[in-house]
C-alpha cells in the first residue's frame, strides 16, 4: 500500500469490540455455552414485522421482512433448551455475567447507571429466535489509556451473543443455536484521530485488559470488532465483525484510501464540470 | 395504566416539582447531563429512579437524588392513530372476529413490564393484511381481559353474542382469546351452542403479538381459512401445532387442554389427533372419521350454576374440606381421581354423605389422558357403590365445565346425571 498521510487526510476511528464472557452459563437459562457441530433437534419458523414500543417500524426489519425467508434452526440439547427456541420466557440474568460487565466497567472508570433495565433490540434476519436481541447499557463515558493518550469510551453494554449462521440460500436460512444467549460485553469507543497503527495498538490494549480480569473467553470468535471509519468530508462506514487483528490495520487502511479515493474524484469531477461550464461547453 | 404511569413518592414528587410528565422530551443535570424522553415506571418499582430513554434507544435509570435539574426541551406529542380504508373484496366470503383479550392483540406495558391487552380487534387486522385475502374480517372487542381474569358470565356473554348472530351472513366466527383458559371457554360455548349452524375458533397465542416471534398470525391466518373452507360446524380451538412455524391444529373444544405454560405447541388434543390439521400451504386436512354435528339441529342451551366445584385428590386430603364444600351449597363435586379414578378410603364417610345430600359427583382422573374405569379395583367398586358416576375420558377442566351447564339446564339430579353422561359435544 502507498504511503497516505493519514492525519492529513483526517482519518478518524471508532472501535467497538464485542467480547464472550467465560461464564458456565448463558446470560438467560442455565444452558452451558459450548459449541459443537452435532445438532439433536431441528425446526423452523418465519419471522414477522412488529411495531415497537413507540409505536414505531424498524425500516430493517421492514426491509427483511419482504425476503420473507424461512428460517431453519438446529440445535444441540447441551447448549440450547426452550429459551433458545423461544418457547420458554428468559430466566433471571445470570449473576456472574452481570458481576463481569460491571467490573469491566469500573475498570474503564465508566460511569454505572443506577439503574440498568434490559431492551429488546429488533433483528429479524433469524439470527434471534425471539426477533430481537437483549441488550442492556450498563455504563456510559470512561477512559482507556493506550500509552500516553487516554481514549474516551463511549459505553459498555451487557447483552446475548447471536445465533450463528450456517447456510443462507434464495428462499431459506440455517443457523445454528449453540451461540444464542452467551453472554457479550460490547465496549464502545470513541471516535479518534489517529492512524491505522494506533488502532492496532488500541484494539491491544483493550484486549489486555478484558483478559486481566479472567473472566473472558478467549480463542477465535470470542472477540468480535466492528471499525467505524471516516476522512475528513466523508460519511461514516463500519466494518463489522473483524476477528484478527492483523486485519485491523490492513482493513482501516484500505478502507480510508477508498474513501479519500472517492472524495478526490469528487473534487476532480467536480473541478471538470466547472470548467467545461465556464467555457460553455454544454 | 395509573395517571402517574407507574410513579410514586420521591420520583412523583421530583417530576411534579419539575412539572415534566411521561413522553417529555428532558434534560436531566445530575452527575452528569442525560437527554432523552421521560418512559413510564413499572408500578412494583422504587420510588427512586427516574426511567429515560436516551437517544441511542436505551432507557436508564436515574437516580432522583442525584438529580440537580431538569429542563423540559418539548413536550410529548399525540401522534393521531391512521386508521387504514379496508378494501372489501366482494367475491370473499364474511368472518367475524370478536376480541375478549388475551396476549394475542396485546402489547408490552410498562405499569408491570409484562403484557397487557390491546384495545381493538382491527389492530388485529392491520398487522396480519394476509387475513385480507381469505376472508372479509368485521372486528369487534366484547371485553379486554387476560383470560386467568375471565368468569363464567363471561361465557355466558361469549354465548348470547353468538347466539345473536346464528342467522347471520357469516361465513364462520373467529374469538380472540387468552391461553390459559381458552379450553373452559370453548368446552362451555360447545355444550351452551350445541349444532351452532356456522363453525367457531377460538385463537390465541403463546408469544406476544408485539413481538416479531409471535405466534399469533399464523394462527388467525389458518384459523380463518380453516372457517371459510371445512365446512364443518362447531366449536374448535386454533393453536400451533408444534414448534415450527407450519401446521396449525384445529382442536375438538371439548377434546383440548393447555399442557404446556409456554410452548406454542402447547395445546393438545387428549387421547388423538386434533380434528382438522390446517398445513403450512393452507390446506384443509380432516382427521376425525364423523363429524359430530353434522345434521345436528342448533339447540342453545345457555343457562348455568357454578356451584361445582373441581377436587383434586391426593395423599393427605382433609376430607373436612368436602364437608365445608357441602356446608356452603355446593351442588356438584368433579374428583380429579388417581389412576383409574380413585380416591382414598378416607374419603368414603364424607362421599356418602355428599350422595346423601344430593350432590352429584363426577370422576376424573388426573392422569388427564385415558379413560376412567371405576370396576377394574375394589377402590373404583366402592365408590361406584357410594354413588359417584364415572365420567369415561372427559378431562377434568371440561367436566367441571360441564356439570356448570347441566346444572343450569336440568331440573332434577336424575335430568343432571342424564346430561352429565349424554355425548352433547363430541366431549367423550
Amino acid at each position: 500500500m502507498s504511503e497516505i498521510d493519514f492525519e492529513k487526510i483526517g482519518l478518524k476511528v471508532g472501535l467497538e469490540i464485542h467480547q464472550q464472557l467465560d461464564t458456565s452459563k448463558k446470560l438467560f437459562c442455565k444452558c452451558r455455552p459450548t459449541e459443537s457441530d452435532e445438532y439433536t433437534e431441528k425446526f423452523s419458523r418465519r419471522l414477522r414485522t412488529a411495531k415497537s414500543e413507540l409505536g414505531e417500524l424498524d425500516p430493517a426489519a421492514l426491509f427483511e421482512k419482504t425476503k420473507s425467508k424461512k428460517i431453519n434452526y438446529y440445535v444441540n440439547s447441551q447448549s440450547s433448551c426452550l429459551v433458545e427456541k423461544d418457547e420458554e420466557p428468559p430466566h433471571d440474568l445470570d449473576h456472574d455475567a452481570k458481576k463481569i460487565s460491571l467490573l469491566i466497567s469500573s475498570m474503564l472508570e465508566s460511569k454505572i447507571f443506577s439503574e440498568i433495565h434490559v431492551m429488546r433490540k429488533t433483528v429479524i434476519d433469524g439470527s434471534n429466535t425471539t426477533g430481537f436481541q437483549r441488550t442492556m447499557l450498563v455504563s456510559q463515558g470512561g477512559n482507556l489509556k493506550v500509552n500516553a493518550k487516554k481514549i474516551g469510551v463511549q459505553a459498555v453494554c451487557l447483552e446475548e451473543d447471536a445465533a450463528k449462521l450456517l447456510m443462507d440460500e434464495q428462499h431459506e436460512r440455517n443457523y445454528s443455536l449453540d451461540r444464542l444467549g452467551v453472554p457479550l460485553v460490547e465496549i464502545a469507543l470513541e471516535p479518534v484521530s489517529t492512524k491505522p497503527s494506533e488502532v492496532k495498538e488500541i484494539a491491544l490494549t483493550l484486549g489486555r485488559l478484558l483478559r486481566a480480569t479472567r473472566m473472558v473467553k478467549r480463542g477465535i470468535g470470542s472477540i468480535r470488532q466492528d471499525v467505524n471509519i471516516s476522512v475528513m468530508n466523508s460519511g461514516v462506514v463500519e466494518v463489522k465483525g473483524v476477528q484478527q487483528l492483523d486485519q485491523l490495520e490492513k482493513i482501516i487502511g484500505y478502507e480510508a484510501k477508498r474513501q479519500h479515493g472517492l472524495i478526490l474524484i469528487t473534487e476532480k469531477t467536480q473541478k471538470t464540470i466547472y470548467n467545461n461550464l465556464k467555457r460553455g461547453c454544454f | 395504566m395509573s395517571e402517574d404511569k407507574g410513579y410514586s413518592g420521591n420520583a412523583l414528587s421530583c417530576l411534579k416539582k419539575n412539572n415534566v410528565k411521561v413522553g417529555d422530551s428532558i434534560k436531566i443535570t445530575a452527575d452528569l447531563t442525560y437527554s432523552g424522553i421521560l418512559m413510564p415506571r413499572y408500578e412494583s418499582s422504587d420510588d427512586k429512579h427516574l426511567v429515560v430513554k436516551l437517544g441511542s434507544g436505551y432507557n436508564v435509570g436515574i437516580d432522583v437524588d442525584e438529580i440537580e435539574k431538569i429542563e423540559i426541551v418539548s413536550s410529548s406529542e399525540v401522534k393521531p392513530e391512521k386508521s387504514e380504508e379496508r378494501k372489501e373484496d366482494v367475491d370473499l366470503p364474511k368472518i367475524l372476529l370478536l376480541s375478549t383479550g388475551g396476549t394475542i392483540a396485546s402489547k408490552v406495558d410498562y405499569r408491570t413490564g409484562a403484557v397487557t391487552p390491546a384495545l381493538s380487534a382491527s389492530d388485529i387486522n392491520e398487522a396480519v393484511p394476509e387475513l385480507g385475502q381469505i376472508a372479509n374480517i368485521d372486528a369487534e372487542v366484547l371485553f379486554s381481559e387476560y383470560s386467568e381474569n375471565l368468569q363464567p358470565e363471561h361465557w355466558t356473554e361469549i354465548a348470547e353474542k353468538l347466539d345473536s348472530l346464528a342467522n347471520s351472513d357469516y361465513k364462520g366466527i373467529l374469538i380472540a382469546h387468552g391461553t390459559d383458559t381458552m379450553h373452559y371457554t370453548s368446552s362451555f360455548l360447545s355444550f351452551a351452542l350445541a349444532g351452532f349452524p356456522i363453525p367457531v375458533a377460538l385463537v390465541g397465542s403463546q408469544r406476544s403479538s408485539d413481538r416479531p416471534s409471535s405466534d399469533a398470525a399464523i394462527n388467525l391466518i389458518a384459523a380463518s381459512k380453516f372457517l371459510v373452507e371445512s365446512n364443518t360446524k362447531g366449536v374448535f380451538l386454533v393453536m400451533h401445532h408444534n414448534d415450527n412455524d407450519q401446521t396449525v391444529a384445529c382442536h375438538m373444544g371439548t377434546r383440548v387442554r393447555k399442557n404446556h405454560t409456554s410452548k406454542r405447541g402447547a395445546f393438545e388434543t387428549m387421547g388423538g389427533d386434533p380434528a382438522f390439521i390446517v398445513t403450512p400451504t393452507l390446506e384443509i386436512q380432516k382427521n376425525i372419521q364423523d363429524e359430530f354435528f353434522k345434521d345436528a339441529k342448533y339447540n342453545p342451551r345457555m343457562k348455568i350454576d357454578t356451584k361445582v366445584a373441581l377436587v383434586k385428590y391426593h395423599p393427605g386430603y382433609d376430607p373436612k374440606l368436602i364437608e365445608n364444600l357441602i356446608q356452603t351449597g355446593c351442588k356438584a363435586i368433579i374428583f380429579e381421581g388417581t389412576g383409574l379414578g380413585h380416591v382414598g378410603r378416607t374419603m368414603y364417610d364424607v362421599v356418602k354423605k355428599a350422595k346423601e345430600n344430593n350432590l352429584f359427583l363426577g370422576m376424573t382422573s388426573q392422569c388427564i389422558d385415558g379413560r376412567v374405569r371405576m370396576t377394574v379395583y375394589e377402590s373404583g367398586r366402592d365408590l361406584l357403590e357410594l354413588g359417584i358416576t364415572p365420567l369415561e375420558n372427559m378431562t377434568p377442566e371440561t367436566s367441571l365445565v360441564k356439570a356448570m351447564w347441566a346444572l343450569g339446564n336440568s331440573k332434577n339430579a336424575d335430568e343432571l346425571k342424564s346430561l352429565m353422561l349424554e355425548n352433547i359435544a363430541s366431549e367423550f
